[in-house]
């Protein structure tokens, strides 16, 4: 009962992840418009054959704008991190194995981090660029999430530190750099999966939150969060501007929250066992 | 207890200086003169200068650094550019309206995610566990501010039950419900699900085993035993669900028009008023630090083992 419910959870989680990359790739293909085109003939059109999903107050096409606007949700999530994880991993490592000084100044300045609450740490930061992208997104989304990241890392290289595989291999002439990537990394990637993971579902999250309240991607980019701001003016009596964007949101999202899940109740004993 | 009392006092130093060292970085990072901003389009040469005295922008960055923290500890933050009234002021105004939206939301979320983990828990692997499981993980993956937007399509727009927006004459309970109910999403969905967790591995233990054998009845066990030590997780999560409380109350008091800290933060960003966007965060991280350590008290309080120094915490979810 328990194994199936695991792996139902895991595997919708695929499925869905596997369906978004899916439509994110071949976008072009499955769009019945471009998501760019403006109508002013068809403004504002409620959900029809031709327009699924109807038409915005530009006249664009809302099913296009939507499949569309999973590449977006989809690279902001994942290079973001990309960025925590690489970050991450290179203080905890560090951290861990230099030990002493080096550990304690690492350390407090993750703990400073880990107190602050990201998503406005990230509103800080956007805020005084005068042009917000999607690009720059990315890269604060990536700085401010680094420290859940790094103290993860850092147990597990204390943990495997003195092990005498590890003593070995120092004695043979591997270098720092060398037992992080073939000793440490192997033991943590379950768990640094699972942290991933759950950190693309949070930073997609995040992504349509500043983009919604206009620190984000710019008009006319087909990014979720701006659509919903676009369509929340037209909301009393043109809904669907606004309900098929933020369901493809709540979809992703649920992907990877679900993924996360799975992925913790196979790989990460210690998770499984509490969970059961 | 004092001596964990004044350790995390002393903890809370470094993190306050962080938040605020940034808000200046950032703020001085800021492209354009913040004097011109404040003077307006057609102010001469000599107001900006008077402007740029009188607000410190003339002196060496450092000096500058120095006179600004000194302001945060003395509880300034700057001056609108718009309002031309202290951030302090702007803010203090919008307080008790996001701290009520907050309240109700914790309230909401507690009263609602509880109940529905210690279901769950009670009938593992059935019907209402994996309903609970489904409807929470629907709940930690929705963007609030969407979900304000179509619980105003359905109870405002369609039924008419509820206003779209706003606070009310006297602030009437009837503009609380929405906004409070989108902005609980997020906090049910954890609590649900860390209550599910912690009660199933509480029910497991020697004492509720024990409880078990010597025939008490389950209503005793659950409300006296379990519950109790069920709790200390929880009290935790409530603590790090603030922050995301308090980001997506700027989304939802966007969405609900409701007069708030982060409707005044939204409003600033639509007209580049910086020092009441980056004070807006610098408060409400302010507000997040300094009730995660009320919360860490209160956990040290409940479970005296927090109080030694190489306690990281009971586990659970994060």
């Amino acid at each position: 009962m328990r194994g199936g419910r695991r792996s139902l959870t895991l595997g919708i989680g695929l499925a869905l992840v596997g369906l978004l990359l899916a439509v994110s790739l071949a976008a072009g293909l499955l769009a019945p418009a471009d998501p760019f085109r403006v109508d002013v003939a068809r403004v504002m059109s409620p959900p029809s054959a031709d327009h699924p999903f109807g038409t915005d107050y530009l006249g664009r096409d809302v099913l296009s704008r939507v499949l569309y606007g999973s590449r977006i949700s989809l690279t902001v999530g994942v290079i973001a991190v990309l960025i925590s994880g690489l970050v991450g991993t290179a203080v905890g490592a560090v951290a861990g194995y230099a030990g002493g000084w080096v550990d304690e100044v690492l350390m407090r300045i993750t703990d400073i981090v880990l107190a602050f609450p990201t998503a406005l740490l990230a509103l800080a930061v956007m805020a005084i660029f005068e042009n917000p992208t999607v690009g720059k997104i990315f890269i604060v989304l990536g700085l401010v999430g680094w420290a859940g990241i790094a103290r993860l890392v850092r147990a597990e290289v204390m943990a495997v530190r003195e092990r005498d595989y590890v003593t070995a291999a120092r004695a043979v002439g591997v270098g720092p750099v060398g037992i992080v990537v073939r000793h440490v990394l192997p033991n943590t990637l379950g768990t640094l999966l699972v942290a991933l993971t759950l950190g693309v579902a949070g930073n997609i999250l995040t992504e349509a939150w500043l983009s919604f309240l206009g620190l984000g991607a710019q008009p006319p980019t087909p990014s979720w969060g701006a659509m919903i701001t676009e369509g929340q003016f037209f909301l009393t009596t043109r809904p669907w501007v606004c309900i098929f964007p933020g369901a493809a949101i709540l979809i992703t999202v649920l992907g990877f929250n679900m993924l996360g899940d799975g992925l913790r109740d196979v790989l990460d004993p210690r998770f499984g066992r509490r969970k059961e | 207890m004092l001596a964990f009392i004044v350790r995390r006092l002393l903890a809370l130093v470094p993190v306050l200086w962080g938040i605020a060292t940034l808000v200046f970085v950032l703020m001085y990072l800021v492209p354009g003169d913040p004097a011109r901003l404040m003077a307006g389009q057609n102010a001469s040469a000599e107001t900006i200068g008077a402007i740029r005295r009188q607000m410190g922008l003339d002196r060496p960055v450092v000096e500058r650094y120095g006179l600004f923290l000194a302001g945060v500890a003395r509880g300034e933050l700057g001056y609108s550019y718009r309002q031309r009234r202290p951030v302090t002021r702007v803010l203090a105004e919008r307080f008790p309206a996001t701290f009520k939206l907050a309240v109700a939301s914790i309230l909401i979320a507690l009263l609602v995610g509880v109940p529905a983990g210690v279901i769950a828990a009670r009938r593992q692997g059935g019907f209402l566990d994996y309903g609970v499981m489904a409807a929470s993980l629907l709940g930690i993956s929705t963007p609030v501010f969407w979900l304000g937007l179509m619980l105003i399509v359905l109870f405002s727009v369609r039924l008419g039950w509820l206003p779209v927006g706003g606070y009310g004459e006297s602030g009437g309970l009837r503009w609380l419900i929405l906004p409070a109910v989108s902005l609980s999403a997020i906090s049910t969905g954890y609590f649900a699900r860390i209550t599910r967790s912690s009660f199933l591995e509480v029910l497991r233990s020697d004492y509720v085993l024990a409880a078990r054998a010597r025939g008490l009845p389950e209503r005793w066990i659950i409300g006296r035993h379990a519950l109790r030590n069920a709790a200390i997780p929880l009290v935790t999560v409530i603590g790090t669900n603030l922050a995301g409380l308090l980001g997506g109350a700027v989304a939802t008091e966007t969405v609900f028009a409701w007069p708030g800290i982060g409707r005044a933060i939204y409003d600033a960003i639509l007209v580049r008023d910086l020092p009441v966007v980056e004070g807006g965060v610098l408060f409400l991280a302010f507000i997040f630090v300094v009730s995660n350590l009320a919360i860490d008290l209160l956990y040290a309080w409940i479970d005296p083992r927090v109080r030694l120094p190489g306690w990281q915490g009971a586990g659970g979810e994060p």
